[in-house]
């Protein structure tokens, strides 16, 4: 087990220092920054200074060394167009984005085991039927035509939320939906799907033969089983959710770091764009990990045979 | 007995409407010949005719320009629609050749593909892409050939997947021993077997990159005006959205009609290919 764990954290610290490297390369690759920095009729004196207050003089392989440890060390360089260092920038809007995608994250979990379980114990029913169709629904609406689709009903049809921000406790109501709907239908279907499987098999029969209650034979006994894939399922959707956040983020005017994300990257903010890259990766990277090695816990087959 | 291979209406329908979305946009600039450049400032916000007092002279209205809206409806459509489906293919091209690749020889060969498929998998489809619009621009070409290097992961570990599975069968085999190359058996038996699934596939995520498009457009990172495309309209409308809501609102359910159109028929033809699905959806 614990060789199993080792071996797959040790894959993902070289899948990050891979991908950053790459995009550390990509970003040093579109030219000299000062070209869309500084207005055009910037005298060489200014453009060397510029530089220079950036760190861009410095030898390649010193600004690569301090992208790559500036998870630890804080210190990523400054924003060409906020003047500030980037890590302070990001900490700042660090807590919003948190906080929303916590909030989406459960509740997509929580609705959607909830809704997948019971399609599957009432099968065919209207309820089914439904799950069916709202899952199909949630899993290909994109986000931001959802989070529009919000702002006009409730905010300027029927007036009862605010269109953006985070001011209040009635903000959090549509960008959580926009961002929770897509993965809760995911995980809905899947705990479906899985939890029908394992309803098939004789080990419920037997169980309910010793006496067991209905309610226990599927929560102890098919729901814990059923739940294995999910829960892989459920943490693919971090993923998908970090996605959504930018763009969701976008459409509420939520001052998270996916707004500060897109905003850099419109700009050419490189340093926004390598450290917010790097915030995304290790987190889905560590998520998945976690992933991997919960699942192996849950189920020995996988552990066994790594 | 039930007839096994009718397509259900339901199908049908989708089908036709999806032709028909995407024959009506591909002939637009024959259709409707002008330059999306141009504006026409006196007749900007004009209403739609279907409101109460729109004419029939702009069918959707105008927008903030004086642009006819639907024929911008009809162009966006139109770029969105070209876009993903070429970045589709090229992502099936380039996930197709490496999971061939990757299945066939064992090894560092696999080693490396897999590993390139695991990390281009650890950072979202949309940041990755995000990332590289912003370094490489965003003009047509660029944006299918970010979108379809961004787009092929899945792809190649489906296929993987689907070598290794199929390497093990006996017909390869019986086929090696009878002095078939390699060539003959990765193109007879091979790419024919993986054939189904990956058209399967290829539907099932190709409102992925419709939504990958529309979402990159929106955030002001794809297509740029004066060119359009539905999550452009989408953005711009978004301004107006307290007096002319249609601006926003109908190039975004156009959106979600072409997406769930397509993931309809994706995850019918899934259900087709695997029969065991067919008794647990």
């Amino acid at each position: 087990m614990l060789k199993y764990a080792l071996k797959r954290i040790i894959k993902a610290l070289i899948t990050i220092f891979f991908i950053l490297t790459l995009v550390f390369f990509f970003t040093r690759m579109s030219g000299d920054p000062t070209n869309w920095i500084l207005p055009d009729d910037a005298t060489e004196e200014q453009r060397i200074e510029m530089r220079h207050s950036l760190g861009l003089d410095r030898p390649l392989h010193e600004q690569y060394f301090e992208v790559m440890t500036s998870l630890f060390t804080g210190n990523a360089g400054r924003s060409y167009n906020y003047l500030r260092p980037v890590s302070e920038l990001y900490a700042e809007r660090m807590g919003a984005t948190i906080r929303l995608g916590l909030i989406s994250f459960s509740l997509a979990a929580l609705v959607g085991v909830s809704l997948g379980t019971i399609a599957a114990v009432k099968r065919n029913s209207f309820f089914d039927r439904f799950t069916i169709m709202i899952s199909i629904a949630g899993s290909t609406l994109p986000n931001f035509v959802l989070g529009i689709l919000l702002v006009f009903l409730f905010c300027f049809v029927l007036r009862l939320l605010p269109s953006g921000g985070a001011s209040s406790a009635s903000s959090y109501i549509m960008p959580v939906i926009a961002m929770a709907v897509g993965p809760m239908a995911n995980i809905a279907r899947l705990t479906r799907t899985s939890l029908l499987d394992v309803l098939r098999q004789d080990y419920l029969d037997s169980a309910r033969a010793k006496g067991v209650s209905e309610h226990v034979v599927l929560i102890k006994h098919a729901l814990r089983n059923a739940l294995i894939p999910v829960i892989t399922v459920i943490g693919l959707q971090v993923g998908t959710l970090v996605g959504g956040s930018v763009v969701v983020e976008t459409v509420f005017s939520w001052p998270g770091i996916g707004s500060l994300l897109i905003n850099g990257a419109k700009m050419r903010d490189y340093p926004i764009v390598i450290y917010g890259v790097m915030l995304i990766s290790v987190a889905v990277t560590v998520m998945n990990t976690l992933v991997d090695l919960s699942y192996s816990f849950l189920d020995p087959r996988i552990r066994d045979n790594a | 007995m039930k007839k096994q291979h009718a397509i259900p209406p339901m199908i049908i329908f989708l089908l036709v409407t999806f032709a028909f979305i995407f024959i009506y946009s591909l002939l637009a600039p024959v259709l409707y010949p002008i330059d999306l450049g141009a504006t026409d400032i006196i007749n900007r916000l004009k209403p739609p005719a279907f409101a109460d007092n729109g004419s029939s002279e702009y069918l959707l209205g105008t927008d903030s320009l004086g642009r006819d809206f639907f024929i911008r409806l009809v162009y966006g459509t139109r770029n969105s629609l070209v876009i993903s489906l070429s970045a589709m293919a090229i992502a099936v091209v380039i996930g197709t050749l490496l999971g061939v690749v990757s299945g066939l020889y064992e090894g560092w060969v696999d080693y490396i593909i897999s590993f390139l498929i695991d990390a281009r998998l650890s950072i979202p489809f949309l940041i990755l892409a995000i990332v590289l619009a912003s370094v490489f621009g965003s003009d047509k070409v660029t944006m299918i050939l970010i979108m379809g290097f961004t787009g092929w992961a899945t792809f190649a570990r489906l296929i993987r997947g689907q070598i290794l599975q199929l390497k093990k069968q006996n017909f390869i085999e019986a086929s090696r021993s009878m002095g078939a190359s390699s060539i003959r058996i990765l193109f007879e038996h091979i790419l024919v077997n993986i054939s189904s699934i990956l058209i399967v596939e290829a539907t099932l995520r190709l409102s992925s990159f419709i939504i990958l498009e529309s979402s990159l457009s929106f955030l002001g990172l794809g297509i740029q005006p004066p060119d359009t495309s539905l999550g452009v309209l989408v953005s711009a409308g978004r301004d107006y959205m307290l007096t002319n809501w249609w601006l926003a609102i109908i190039p975004s359910i156009v959106i979600v009609i072409i997406v769930l159109d397509v993931s309809l028929i994706g995850d019918w033809l899934r259900d087709k290919l695997d029969p065991k699905l067919q008794t647990n959806r």
